[in-house]
């Protein structure tokens, strides 16, 4: 268990269609903001009957883990493979207890509720690596020095989820080249900008001393799993659906966990010091800094972004082909009727309009809790989002329309 | 006006009205002494209508500008606060609640938080929006 960072090899990245896979398995970057407020959207179905959200946050990483396992994964590269991911250090202390001095969802609070336990992301990787039933039994979070994992006998109850075959799009469009786009006079150099992001290591390391987190533009990363996006966020969703809560308020619950992310991180990347000396030279205007995050949130694995149209101050509109929501439900579920289901696009698309057109982030707000209350609690100015083709529904490519 | 956890036998025909951008101020208020960070109104209400679902099989639109409540769901909203939201607001309720009585006889008492009074002079839920366009459902043909 003591092999050191540098004589272990990265995993094996293979990036296609906007999607970059390790594994077999789609992968995408995200946020600390986003991975709290999806968690907590997810424990809001608490108690609910046979509902168990907090079985399906452990037990839907198990699933994952075991298929990586199926493809030739060790231990050790599972071990490596959740430091490399952001998700932390983890340490076997004896037969039947693990730890993780540090980790990603043990040091992000979701501070609305009472705090409690938060690692189940950890308990079903660890139930996916050993085989075993896993419980969390110490939390950073309610004032452990480290989170603790007990061990029991028996193994974990969990099926594969990722049961459909759906392949990514291989036909994508270059940028203002498809049907319908509006003629786009930009110096923005997107190849440019990716292939200079690509460049910042956006990996934590497995190796005593260090903390297997990825901290970069001010915030903590993950390289998680698609698959564990879509089924809690879609099992919680069809749940909430089931019990008859109204569509626009259990939507909106996941909207905004991706307008937060992207309000928080886009909003960060957009004052870092490496958007300054690479982007900020390139724009002239608010269209320009779209042009130039689009690039940047096309290294993430969230498919690949492309802008149709835009009006400045009035209207976004955004394409993207496999988007890992639309690619990620059809490998779940059978098509639905329903286009509304890209929840953390649409956030994001309706966050990134609202970091220029409403709060103009050139102006380097500082983006604070507060801010971000004073801003949302202010209906001037502000956008709605509202999804007009769905992979999930057998469209060609998801499609958004962000206006006021 | 004592409230249903205040007393040994529940009435059971009380409505209750609570203005919702009261509410959501009195609870950003109380997270802030307690250093929380505050919630937007819409997250607020989009939770809370959630939540309230879950626990009373019944649904509050709470991104009206009042919300009217019974016995049972006062109490819920109650409990809801204090474990989903870390706020304790027994006090905040005895004072932002409103009896139908009340409202009937004294209309043109102001609430102790009225929207006006809020720091951003903004507040009428009725202006609160989510940001999922909603389109109206067509009428089928």
């Amino acid at each position: 268990m003591n092999h050191s960072e540098d004589t272990y090899k990265h995993p094996q990245v293979i990036a296609t269609g906007g999607h970059n896979v390790i594994g077999g398995l789609s992968r995408v970057y995200h946020c600390s903001y986003y991975n709290a407020y999806l968690q907590m959207a997810v424990l809001l179905t608490q108690g609910m009957g046979t509902h168990q959200p907090e079985r399906l946050l452990t037990d839907s990483v198990t699933a994952l883990v075991q298929l990586l396992k199926q493809r030739g994964y060790t231990k050790l590269d599972l071990l490596h493979e959740f430091s490399y991911s952001g998700f932390g250090f983890l340490q076997q202390l004896d037969e039947n207890t693990w730890e993780t001095p540090h980790s990603h969802y043990g040091e992000n609070l979701c501070t609305h509720g009472k705090p409690q336990k938060t690692c189940y992301f950890t308990s079903g990787y660890l139930q996916g690596l050993l085989g075993k039933r896993v419980e969390e039994t110490e939390c950073k979070l309610l004032g452990a020095p480290t989170d603790q994992f007990a061990v029991f006998d028996d193994a974990p109850n969990v099926e594969n989820f990722l049961t459909r075959q759906f392949e990514l799009q291989t036909t994508i469009p270059e940028r203002f080249a498809f049907e319908g786009c509006q003629g786009f006079n930009t110096r923005v150099d997107e190849e440019k900008i990716i292939a200079n992001f690509k460049a910042i290591p956006l990996y934590g390391k497995h190796a005593q001393g260090e903390t297997g987190l990825i901290k970069a533009f001010g915030t903590i990363l993950t390289n998680h799993f698609i698959g564990y996006y879509n089924r809690i966020s879609y099992e919680t969703y069809f749940a909430l659906h089931n019990a008859g809560i109204p569509e626009e308020d259990s939507k909106e619950m996941f909207i905004q966990a991706g307008h937060i992310c992207a309000f928080n991180t886009f909003g960060r990347i957009m004052s870092s010091p490496e958007w300054y000396s690479l982007v900020v030279p390139m724009c002239e205007s608010k269209d320009d800094w779209l042009h130039g995050m689009i690039a940047a949130i096309n290294i993430l694995g969230w498919g690949v972004y492309r802008i149709e149209k835009i009006v400045p101050e009035k209207e976004l509109i955004m394409r993207v082909y496999n988007s890992y929501e639309g690619v990620g439900f059809r490998r779940i579920y059978p098509p639905t009727d329903d286009k509304n289901m890209s929840f953390l696009a649409m956030g994001a698309t309706l966050g990134l309009v609202h970091l220029l057109w409403k709060v103009d982030i050139r102006d380097k707000p500082a983006l604070t809790e507060d801010f971000y209350v004073e801003q949302f609690n202010n209906p001037e100015n502000s956008y709605t989002v509202e999804q007009t083709h769905a992979i999930a529904a057998g469209d060609e490519y998801d499609r958004f329309i962000v206006s006021n | 006006m004592k409230l249903p956890w205040e007393i040994n036998t529940m009435t059971e025909n009380n409505v209750y009205s609570i203005s919702t951008s009261a509410l959501f101020h009195a609870l950003n208020v109380s997270r802030k002494k307690q250093d929380l960070m505050a919630i937007e109104n819409t997250l607020i209400a989009s939770k809370l209508g959630i939540l309230f679902a879950l626990k009373t099989n019944s649904y509050v639109n709470f991104k009206h500008e009042n919300a009217e409540l019974n016995d049972a769901q006062l109490i819920a909203l109650q409990e809801l606060l204090e474990q989903h939201f870390s706020a304790k607001m027994t006090d905040e309720l005895r004072t932002l609640v409103k009896t139908r009585e009340q409202l009937q006889e004294k209309t043109d008492i102001p609430h102790n938080i009225t929207p006006s009074s809020q720091p951003d002079g903004q507040g009428l839920l009725n202006k609160i929006r989510g940001f999922l366009k909603i389109r109206p459902q067509e009428s089928p043909a």
